[in-house]
């Protein structure tokens, strides 16, 4: 009698170890996911959300995403941003969303003496290093542009988008991701999805808490394609990172990349390799760690001292680990060093 | 008397051993069918020392190749037809060689004299495997 009983017990142990079992393998708490081509990047979502209205919102996300490039597009012929540097008439467009990130913008070239605008179409458009056939221009072409890369030379008085010179162009290239981050918040919390991460190239968007849980994000080497290291981020923030590693021409053994420094109109050469800036809109995440990663470690402080609820993680050349205004734990990898708080 | 004490051809703890079997069996079996994470791509880990030293992507249109594996051991790493698999490793055992090849997210190959690890993961769970989203 006490065998069988023995007996049974086991079975019931055996059969809750298998439930349990299945039950890791059954509920997968996985989330929505969904990626594309926009913006000149790849996208993707998860969506923590049922299937259904993940759906309707994965659609109207991609929707969305093709007004942004219509907003902002630099080569897109149809584009408002292509309209104004053309200076092709724009009676009754909406200016309102481009002048807000131009005013974004402009905070933070103010914060660095200019050597970050969004007013650089003349010297972008003459590197074109990501064009089909990249040259490396003259020092006087060079020079002309800078002349005309300086916030002050756009006005967005009373509504309005004027260019004070001739030849003076917005390049929205360095915070279009973070636009899209923005946008998309929107339509997150519209159709009052609760938790998702959305990342358009190397901008990411983490949106509510995960559960609870908080979200783990990974740092890329600015050397190579491994990790530098992962960092946590409790809940709803903006993180842009900004190096020369992901576009740049290579001529006669030296790299051109792609962050140019309009001091002088060449690529910019500070102390780092990386920034990674945390904040609560993506157009400022985007400029920020444009602005930093030109002007280096120190002269970033200055600048990001001025923004609340900022944070910022700096990879120097040396693979030294800075971190600015960051509470969250942060896990490095081998070949680099943590050095805490600068 | 005598019929009393023959024994039983079979006992009732006999049949709970027997149908315990049967279900673990079956519950393995189920487990085994459950389809892994079909959506998005596949890739194949190769890992030297713990270190992910090539990752690609894996479907059946790839064409044939084969990778040398930088691990002291010469290992050659063959890919085809969706299935991933060492050719041929200088290690005694050659335990690796006749693990076949393997294309199911979640199957591995290990080769252990030369520190290599050949996996099948989803898109998602790369060396990234607990982060949430990657920035750059």
């Amino acid at each position: 009698m006490s065998v069988g009983i023995k007996k049974i017990t086991k079975t019931i142990c055996m059969i809750l170890v298998i439930s349990v079992l299945l039950l890791l393998f059954g509920c997968d708490t996985q989330g929505y996911k969904f990626s594309g081509f926009g913006m000149d990047c790849v996208y993707s979502f998860k969506l923590y959300s049922n299937e259904d209205s993940s759906l309707k919102v994965s659609n109207r996300i991609k929707k969305e995403i093709e007004n942004y490039e219509k907003l902002l597009s630099a080569f897109d012929t149809s584009s408002i941003t292509y309209k104004l540097n053309a200076r092709a008439d724009i009676s009754g467009e909406d200016l309102g969303e481009i002048i807000n990130i131009i005013n974004t913008c402009n905070k933070v070239s103010s914060l660095c003496s200019d050597r970050y605008s969004v007013v650089c179409g003349a010297l972008t458009r003459l590197w074109n290093v990501t064009g089909d056939n990249p040259v490396i221009p003259s020092n006087i072409d060079i020079l002309k542009a800078v002349a005309l890369c300086k916030s002050g030379l756009v006005s967005t008085e009373n509504g309005n988008i004027r260019f004070l010179k001739d030849g003076v162009t917005l390049d929205f290239g360095s915070v279009g991701k973070g636009y899209a981050c923005d946008k998309v918040i929107q339509i997150l919390k519209d159709e009052q999805i609760s938790d998702a991460i959305v990342s358009f190239g190397g901008s990411v968007l983490t949106y509510g808490t995960k559960g609870g849980e908080g979200w783990k994000i990974d740092i890329r080497s600015p050397f190579d394609n491994s990790k530098a290291g992962t960092f946590n981020v409790d809940n709803t923030s903006f993180i842009s990172t900004s190096g020369g590693y992901e576009r740049f021409l290579e001529k006669d053994g030296n790299t051109y990349h792609h962050i140019f420094d309009l001091k002088d109109g060449m690529p910019s050469s500070s102390d780092l390799a990386s920034v990674t800036v945390i904040s609560d809109s993506g157009v400022l995440s985007d400029a920020l760690s444009t602005a930093c990663f030109i002007v280096g470690m120190n002269e970033s402080v200055k600048i990001l001292d001025s923004f609340d609820n900022t944070s910022a993680i700096f990879i120097t050349k040396d693979k030294q680990i800075y971190a600015y205004n960051f509470s969250g734990s942060f896990e490095t990898q081998s070949s680099f060093i943590f050095k805490g708080e600068i | 008397m005598k019929t009393d004490t023959t024994p039983k051809l079979i006992y009732k703890r006999d049949i709970f051993g027997i149908i315990l079997v049967l279900f673990v069996v079956t519950i393995c079996m189920l487990i085994r069918m459950i389809p892994a994470d079909t959506s998005g791509k596949k890739f194949a880990e190769i890992s030297v020392d713990g270190n992910v030293a090539i990752r690609m992507e894996i479907n059946d249109e790839t064409e044939r190749s084969e990778i040398p594996i930088d691990n002291g051991y010469d290992t050659v790493v063959v890919y085809e037809n969706g299935e991933i698999g060492i050719q041929s490793c200088k290690c005694k055992e050659q335990i690796c060689v006749h693990m076949g090849r393997i294309s199911n997210v979640g199957t591995s190959i290990v080769c252990l004299p030369a520190r290599t690890v050949i996996s099948i993961v989803n898109e998602d769970s790369s060396n990234t495997a607990s982060t949430d989203a990657v920035t750059y």
